[in-house]
């Protein structure tokens, strides 16, 4: 009897002490009708009044309202969108099967149409998804039955499901532009409130045909500068800020806000000029290349220039994008000792002022640098150089077009870049870059087995074979000829007050779904 | 009177016209080749052939003699028409009638703060010479002068609403969103007003007829309210005038932290993107804007003084 009452008394006392959590619980329950205040960047949306020309391309909300034919998933795998599937017919043509049932926000019903529209006529004209257009003629696309789209390459293009996805390829109803108001999408918000350059509010399309939002509306405040976000945030004007710059992550996360981080979707690297002339030749001798590549410590550099809000760079995209065949790309190994063998060998003799010079010509190159590029960054950089004999010259432009300026007139050794991998084709940047097939790609282009990658990689009729060819190219640009020198892998950052939950954040900001979204009461 | 405003009017066109011609040259000037960044632009892969660098400056009309640029450019802006923005392809003249509500807004209100705080304050600290309040006054003008307005725009914000929470961070949603910009952009022009006033007001004040006020046993008040300051004021007026250029300078960093959606901010990123013929829109609106508000200036001094008018007469 003593025992069951001991046991009785357990259970009790058991009860009493889940009591209050249960309640907790059941305060903290996401509520479906909350309605979220986020601080993003500048108003990009283009809005251009010349019809086909405008996009819907338009950060922040993008494939919330309106969607592709294919999502691209935050781990860059491919998920149906307004295409239900797709198939390639051989040799070169895709077969998209629209997904039945799907209304656009006013009511009007998705049909095959809207994509011939879109893709035959509209993408045409305002070529805005450059990607996939420039590989399209006249009679590429083709309307087969209500809910069938054949699209086929004037060229063969095996990565056009992976380039298609890209929010700017998103399926607008016919005759629909942006011209002066947000047009309809079929997405899982709708457009209910824009004010130019001032916000934008989305709320619930309760007749989404996928997962529906789990909060009512979101106002988008647009607030360009990153310093007015976060005072926004801490006066409890808004609920999230995206583009949290990194150094404020520490500050915010020690007063009780929460910092997300996505993966890695936009690599920082160095494209070294290797086929330039005098002046800038020097890149074009591999040792110095690989000197470079070496001598830079990039663990030092993301906890320096990042606050940790970055991991070392290893490869040209995201890892997700290569799949399993990732890690056949070599992490660059620091190694100042191996750096200054590799320019004795090269003949670069060091001089009186720690700078290195070979046949009276000094070893100084010039790092052009993109206006947002901090500082920090840059110095770090010329110091670790330095310390191996290399003179840097940072030309960290005003603005973009003097940093536009002197890339198109060659008057750079190094250009230090942040491209970002907003779709799922493995190749997208060292082919855009490198493959000499393409028309801007002289002065890094290595040519040779590269080029026969790249192909490779364009034509391979799986996703997978065309990981394994872009993983290749991009071992030959880091490892084999240090044409790219990858510094790091960045994080977006977003902070948010206690009771928001982002879910799931996606590495590519084009492509951020904010369904999972969700606010307790 | 009339006489005075016609011929300040006629001397506005060669200004006028200088401002025009000077504004069309920047695309011939500006170091770089307008034609090769606009088909750069457009350009897919960002890298221009030369066809369509031809087809860009056959479109800017660069392939055509300076003359008829000019007269061609001149006319087409004669109808509200200066050209398309290399950056957003949409009509200058739309943009910019879009962004100078805002910017009228905030620096009009940034201008008749600065009036309203300059003249009551720099008349006190002159008539109270060396007292403790001219000297809190002088540094308060030093520290408005001097503080850079990117820096004072966070202080206002983290005391006014971060921390106390009575207005609002940035925007332009309610009518209180207008107060923290506007003092931000207030305070340079306020604090050097003010020296302006309160030197002019002691310098009216030595002067014989001030004496003479006195002497007939008027009263300070009305000395220097009705006597000393309209006489000191006359020199503010034109301070006031080349303050607008001010103004819209400090618009361009105020209206970027506070996100007010004025030419500011349009005038920051049409100069960093090299968008030629929104740079062009951007001279020919703060140009013209200089112009008449010194035109007023001129007419006010007319108004105001009548030995101005009649001097300009005789000359």
């Amino acid at each position: 009897m003593r025992r069951s009452q001991r046991i009785v008394s357990a259970v009790l006392l058991l009860v009493a002490a889940c009591g209050p959590a249960a309640t907790s619980t059941a305060l903290a329950r996401p509520d479906p009708n909350a309605e979220l205040r986020i601080a993003a960047g500048e108003d990009q949306w283009p809005i251009q009044g010349e019809g086909a020309k405008s996009t819907t391309f338009s950060y922040p909300i993008n494939v919330n309202v309106y969607e592709p034919l294919i999502i691209l998933g935050s781990d860059y795998t491919l998920r149906p969108g307004l295409a239900e599937s797709w198939e390639l017919i051989q040799p070169n043509t895709w077969r998209f099967h629209i997904r039945k049932g799907v209304k656009y926000h006013n009511g009007h019903v998705l049909t095959a149409d809207d994509v011939l529209w879109t893709w035959g006529v509209r993408q045409m004209e305002g070529k805005t998804l450059s990607t996939v257009v420039n590989t399209l003629g006249p009679d590429s696309v083709k309307q087969i039955d209500d809910y069938t789209i054949d699209i086929t390459p004037k060229t063969p293009n095996l990565r056009l499901p992976e380039q298609i996805l890209h929010p700017e390829g998103a399926i607008l109803q016919r005759g629909q532009q942006q011209d002066s108001q947000p047009p309809n999408g079929t997405g899982p918000f709708k457009v209910v409130e824009y004010l130019k350059s001032d916000h934008v509010t989305v709320e619930r399309f309760d007749d989404y045909w996928g997962e529906k939002a789990k909060v009512k509306r979101i106002t988008f405040r647009f607030l360009p500068d990153a310093q007015t976000r976060i005072q926004a945030l801490k006066a409890g004007e808004v609920d999230l800020v995206m583009d949290v710059p990194p150094d404020a992550t520490r500050s915010l996360s020690s007063s009780g806000y929460k910092i997300v981080r996505s993966k890695p979707g936009r690599a920082q690297l160095i494209y070294v000029y290797r086929n330039g002339a005098a002046p800038h030749d020097i890149t074009k001798d591999p040792a110095v290349r690989q000197a470079i590549a070496v001598a830079i410590d990039r663990k030092a550099y993301v906890t320096t220039s990042f606050d940790d809000n970055a991991e070392p760079g290893r490869a040209m995209a995201p890892d997700a994008v290569l799949g399993k065949y990732a890690s056949q790309i070599p992490a660059p190994v620091f190694d100042q000792a191996k750096a200054r063998q590799l320019l004795d060998g090269a003949g670069w003799i060091a001089g009186g002022d720690g700078i290195r010079a070979k046949a009276g010509r000094k070893l100084s190159l010039e790092l052009i640098a993109t206006p947002d590029t901090s500082s920090t960054s840059l110095e770090l950089l010329q110091s670790q150089l330095k310390a191996v004999g290399i003179d840097i010259v940072i030309k960290k432009a005003a603005d973009t077009a003097t940093r536009n300026g002197y890339y198109t007139q060659n008057q750079f050794d190094l250009d230090l870049e942040p491209p970002n991998q907003n779709d799922a084709n493995p190749a997208f940047l060292p082919v855009l870059r490198m493959y000499s097939k393409n028309s801007g790609t002289e002065r890094f282009a290595p040519g040779g087995a590269f080029d026969d990658l790249a192909l490779k990689s364009l034509s391979a009729t799986t996703v997978d074979a065309a990981q394994e060819a872009a993983a290749q190219m991009m071992k030959i640009l880091i490892a084999d000829d240090f044409t790219v020198i990858p510094l790091a892998g960045l994080y977006r950052v977003y902070a948010m007050r206690t009771g928001v939950d982002l879910g799931d954040p996606h590495p590519s900001q084009t492509s951020q779904l904010w369904v999972s979204l969700t606010a307790t009461k | 009177m009339r006489g005075y405003v016609a011929r300040r009017l006629v001397l506005a066109i060669p200004t006028l016209v200088g401002l025009v011609v000077l504004a069309f040259s920047l695309i011939v000037l500006t170091p770089g080749d307008p034609a090769v960044e606009l088909a750069r632009r457009r350009a897919p892969s960002g890298e221009a052939t030369d066809v369509d660098i031809a087809r860009a400056r056959a479109e800017l009309r660069l392939d055509r003699p300076y003359v008829v640029q000019l007269t061609s450019w001149i006319a087409d802006a004669a109808r509200g028409d200066l050209g398309r923005s290399f950056s957003t392809g949409r009509p200058v003249a739309g943009e910019l009638a879009e962004r100078i509500p805002a910017t009228a807004q905030l620096a009009g209100a940034a201008l008749a703060l600065s009036v309203l705080l300059a003249v009551p304050l720099g008349a006190l600290a002159a008539v109270r010479r060396n007292s403790l309040l001219d000297q809190g006054l002088r540094i308060g003008a030093l520290l408005g002068a001097s503080l850079p307005g990117f820096f004072l725009a966070y202080v206002l914000i983290v005391i006014f609403a971060t921390t106390l929470q009575l207005l609002p961070v940035a925007g332009r949603q309610s009518p209180a969103s207008i107060i923290l910009p506007t003092l931000t952009l207030a305070a340079g022009p306020t604090a050097v007003l003010s020296r302006l006033v309160r030197a002019s007001l002691l310098e009216v004040l030595g002067e014989d007829f001030i004496r003479t006020a006195r002497s007939h046993g008027l009263r300070e008040r009305s000395v220097v309210l009705w006597h000393a300051l309209p006489n000191a004021l006359l020199s503010t007026i034109t301070l006031i005038g080349s303050l607008i250029g001010h103004l819209l300078a400090g618009a361009v960093i105020v209206e970027t932290i506070f996100a007010w959606p004025g030419v500011g901010k349009l005038a920051v990123d049409a100069i960093s993107q090299r968008d030629y013929t929104m740079i062009q829109g951007l001279v020919l609106f703060v140009g013209a804007i200089f112009v008449v508000v010194n035109l007023f200036v001129d007419l006010s001094y007319g108004a105001i003084d009548p030995r101005i008018r009649v001097g300009a007469g005789r000359s």
